[in-house]
């Protein structure tokens, strides 16, 4: 490992794959109901790996009848959440990827896919397969679910990461995963572990102290 | 007599966790009972300039540059004299800011007169926090035999 002061994000979309995209924040969408577009949506292959842009902890994971099978990830200081969505159908998440985990920025989260607008769980009712990138700005808890959330235009922020791409490789050739091919860290998520190590720590003493 | 150490250790650390997590509620309280927070962010940064930001951040930072640039304070400035529109954006609007901080002067004087650089520095801050920074990565054998 050799230690850097630089960009630290990373491209949603993994090193070597294509894809395409334009300014489409705003854009009317209907399906549900009358609504804008709150992302960026980016054209590639089905199968595709997603990575984490930024390191963070898996806020939501699962189906979302618009979203299809998504993943929401909050920054450590709780200030953006990025939403990631229309998934693979029937594999859509990395290897041991789970809500509460911690993820590094550049980790293989999931598989660009086409999922979504059903109220029935792992369906294909989206027409171009595409990955849903947002980032939700969080000044206040009150915002984050309310008619007052403040979703941002991500694509000049895509165009922007385009210089920084995560490598990857087929990990498991059995399950047909991918991961990162190079490790990463940075200070947020070493701080990040050594509290949780705290918290379990109590909690065994808790435990040991009802006993 | 060891048992009634652990114990004591015991209650002292519940004692503390206790009052931490206490803490923690009051302070929630606060965040939530304080409506003082942005409200609504238009994000209009171009890629260009964010380009031309986070290298003058990173290159001053990665050598023995006298000053040290803030790419969310250099693009704050920015947008505290754009109005926030991008659209426009002249490498000459940077230059010029460059030129001032090489020449010594603050980044809290240049803006003491701006009425709205707290509120892009805030807003910006929000949004890039997370991506410049100190970070270790896993290279290439033939990378590292280059240092």
């Amino acid at each position: 490992m050799v230690e850097r002061y630089g960009l630290k994000a990373f491209l949603p979309i993994a090193k070597n794959y294509s894809f395409s995209h334009y300014d489409d924040f705003g854009n009317s969408r209907s399906y549900g109901f009358k609504r804008v577009h709150l992302g960026n949506d980016l054209m590639g292959s089905i199968g595709t790996p997603i990575v984490a842009v930024e390191s963070g902890v898996i806020e939501h994971l699962g189906w979302n009848q618009y979203g299809g099978w998504r993943i929401g990830i909050r920054s450590f200081d709780g200030k953006r959440y990025y939403y990631y969505a229309h998934l693979r159908k029937n594999h859509p998440y990395a290897e041991g990827i789970e809500e509460g985990m911690t993820v590094k920025a550049g980790d293989v989260i999931g598989y660009l896919g086409m999922t979504g607008y059903s109220t029935k769980e792992n369906v294909n009712n989206i027409n171009v397969p595409h990955l849903h990138f947002g980032m939700q700005l969080i000044f206040d808890e009150s915002q984050v679910d309310s008619p007052n959330e403040i979703w941002i235009d991500v694509y000049q922020i895509i165009e922007f990461l385009t210089q920084n791409r995560s490598e990857v490789y087929q990990s498991n050739t059995e399950t047909k995963d991918y991961s990162r091919k190079y490790d990463f860290m940075e200070e947020g998520f070493e701080g990040r572990s050594l509290d949780a190590l705290i918290q379990v720590l109590f909690l065994l003493f808790f435990v040991f102290f009802l006993l | 007599m060891i048992v009634a150490i652990i114990i004591i250790l015991v209650i002292i650390l519940s004692v503390v966790a206790f009052y931490s997590f206490a803490n923690d509620e009051v302070n929630s309280d606060e965040t939530s009972s304080d409506k003082d927070y942005i409200k609504w962010v238009d994000f209009n940064v171009t890629a260009e300039a964010m380009k031309l930001t986070s290298k003058l951040d990173i290159e001053s930072h990665n050598s023995d540059a006298e000053v040290e640039y803030n790419w969310i304070e250099l693009l704050a400035y920015l947008a505290a004299q754009n109005g926030g529109n991008f659209k426009n954006f002249k490498k000459s609007d940077l230059d010029n800011l460059i030129a001032k901080l090489d020449s010594g002067e603050q980044m809290c004087d240049l803006t003491s007169n701006m009425k709205f650089y707290d509120y892009y520095y805030e807003a910006y801050t929000a949004v890039l926090s997370g991506f410049i920074g100190n970070y270790s990565i896993e290279v290439d054998n033939e990378d590292t035999s280059r240092c």
